[in-house]
């Protein structure tokens, strides 16, 4: 057998594993002589392309159970070969790019991008590495929030899936708020309200409870109320005896 | 501690184990943890690996080091395994001999190299690399593989033994890649053992696997079956104790089945101690 140098097998290694999935019998003959089994080398690509699979289905089950479990192998057979896992050592880090394919592609429901999105977020705001303080020494948007607009109520949907009952998102504008809660460290998520947008704004840009409800032409304390129902749910954080 | 310190019978650290492991009144000697899903994180993750820090000792165990691949060792992170190494305060850490990335795409599976002296001339330097990179001990562990690779010309406990000297590391001695190796392939496991310098050994894995038509697959998806008891049973009358480590990472179990298995293991370890010594 002629004995490859490293660098020739690493190179042909890549174009079996990396380019294309190609038959195990094309690598035994890439290397004259070699007694390789096919059946043996097929584990590896095997293996490969099912940590993509795997990590992206678990990453994004709503838009697998919408999709259908047909046209879903079939896309996910087109996202491997994009190279997905790319230079993040983190596993989850191979489903991080599936919502920007979707988004390329133009024979897709134009709901199942946004989707994708929101899922995507769910799981950055889980791993998120900001520690959240617990007694800021003034209200504060919570670190690890996530915010993106849409045309879809992706909100809604993720809500039916998570119920059993998965159905597509209707259109219709939504600004998606995600974020971990300080106490269960679970994502919590809602489509924002006037009152979480109230809470975001004075938490973002400083303005006091009494400026707000001047600017608004609200009683003071329905601002302060809705200030503490975020607080309470974790979207803010207010220093202590103030939530 | 030095890359042999003797930690007693482990299990790995699972997300599915945080919240119960914390409250379980039974207690695993150590926790191993898959360094890359610790590395960077917060939330659960970090919460549970900083509750598990005041209890236990953690090992940072790596998939992804990449340490006999032909990319250049991966700057960023090794910075980010050289913080949980001091997060740790782990006395060494760990990975495989393997690639696991190719083309600057990381695979996220261990891949086998050719058995050869140019593989021995570009791993070594790289561990030491790594090991002078992080600061602590290494040691360096023994894969599964299910096809020798091409160009070949070594065998792999020869390829394994002259590695771990020449980079003077430890090694992580996975008992059911032993087993699993040697049906695949055709060759008694315990005259294998007895080809390596285990003297090295700084911890042990011990894991299931699942036959498969086509091989035997090391799936860590099962108990720890007799046969590699008895193999680690083998080894421990070559080594006497040394720290000892349940892997399961697929179709995980309720945590106390996992922690049988560390009381297996921890029995075994007992018994393998000199009279009036501790294990």
């Amino acid at each position: 057998m002629t004995s490859p140098s490293l660098a020739e097998f690493f190179s042909t290694m890549e174009r079996f594993l990396v380019e294309r999935p190609r038959e195990p019998t094309w690598l035994v003959e890439r290397f004259p002589g070699w007694k390789a089994r096919p059946e043996r080398l097929a584990i590896y690509g095997r293996f490969v392309e099912g940590h993509v699979r795997r990590v992206t289905a678990s990453v994004y089950p709503a838009c697998r159970e919408l999709l259908g479990e047909e046209r879903w192998d079939s896309l996910l057979a087109d996202y491997y070969l994009t190279r997905p896992a790319g230079e993040d050592p983190r596993i989850n880090g191979c489903a991080r790019s599936f919502p920007d394919f979707l988004a390329e592609r133009e024979d897709l429901p134009e709901w199942l991008a946004p989707l994708a999105t929101f899922e995507r977020a769910k799981l950055e705001v889980y791993y998120h590495p900001a520690r959240i303080p617990l007694q800021p020494e003034h209200l504060v948007p919570n670190p690890t929030l996530e915010a993106f607009e849409s045309s879809w109520l992706v909100c809604q949907a993720y809500a039916r899936f998570r119920r059993g009952a998965a159905t597509p998102p209707e259109p219709g504008d939504e600004i998606a708020l995600l974020w971990r809660s300080p106490r269960t460290r679970f994502v919590c998520w809602r489509a924002a309200s006037p009152r979480e947008l109230l809470a975001l704004k004075l938490a973002v840009e400083g303005i006091s409870v009494e400026a707000a409800a001047a600017a608004g032409g609200v009683a003071p304390a329905d601002v302060r109320e809705a200030v503490a129902a975020c607080a309470r749910e974790g979207l803010v954080l207010a220093p202590a005896g103030e939530a | 501690m030095s890359s042999t310190t003797l930690l007693g019978a482990g299990i790995g650290l699972r997300r599915e184990f945080f919240e119960d492991l914390l409250a379980s009144e039974r207690r695993p000697d150590w926790l191993e943890i898959v360094s890359e899903n610790f590395m960077g994180v917060g939330g659960r993750s970090r919460w549970a690996l900083e509750e598990c820090l005041g209890r236990w000792p953690v090992i940072p165990h790596g998939v992804n080091l990449n340490i006999g691949g032909p990319d250049p060792l991966d700057e960023a992170y090794l910075e980010g395994l050289s913080e949980l190494v001091r997060r740790t305060d782990a006395p060494f850490f760990s990975d495989h001999f393997c690639y696991s990335r190719l083309g600057g795409v990381y695979l996220h599976e261990l891949l086998p190299l050719p058995f050869n002296e140019e593989v021995i001339a570009h791993v070594v330097p790289r561990i030491r690399a790594v090991r002078d990179r992080v600061g602590r001990p290494f040691l360096l562990e023994n894969p599964s593989y299910y096809e020798v690779m091409p160009g070949s010309t070594l065998d792999e406990a020869e390829v394994l033994t002259r590695i771990v000297e020449e980079a003077d590391c430890g090694l992580l001695l996975d008992v059911n890649n032993v087993y699993v190796n040697a049906q695949n392939h055709g060759y008694d496991p315990v005259a294998f053992l007895d080809r390596l310098p285990l003297e090295r050994v700084g911890y042990v894995h011990l894991a299931g696997h699942t036959p498969e038509p086509e091989a035997i697959i090391d799936t860590h998806g099962a108990a720890v079956p007799e046969p590699v008891w008895d193999l680690f049973a083998a080894l421990l009358e070559r080594t006497g104790p040394v720290s000892a480590l349940v892997e399961w990472d697929h179709d995980i179990p309720p945590l106390d089945v996992v922690l049988d298995q560390a009381d297996r293991a921890r029995a075994l370890l007992t018994a393998a101690a000199p009279a009036g010594a501790e294990s």
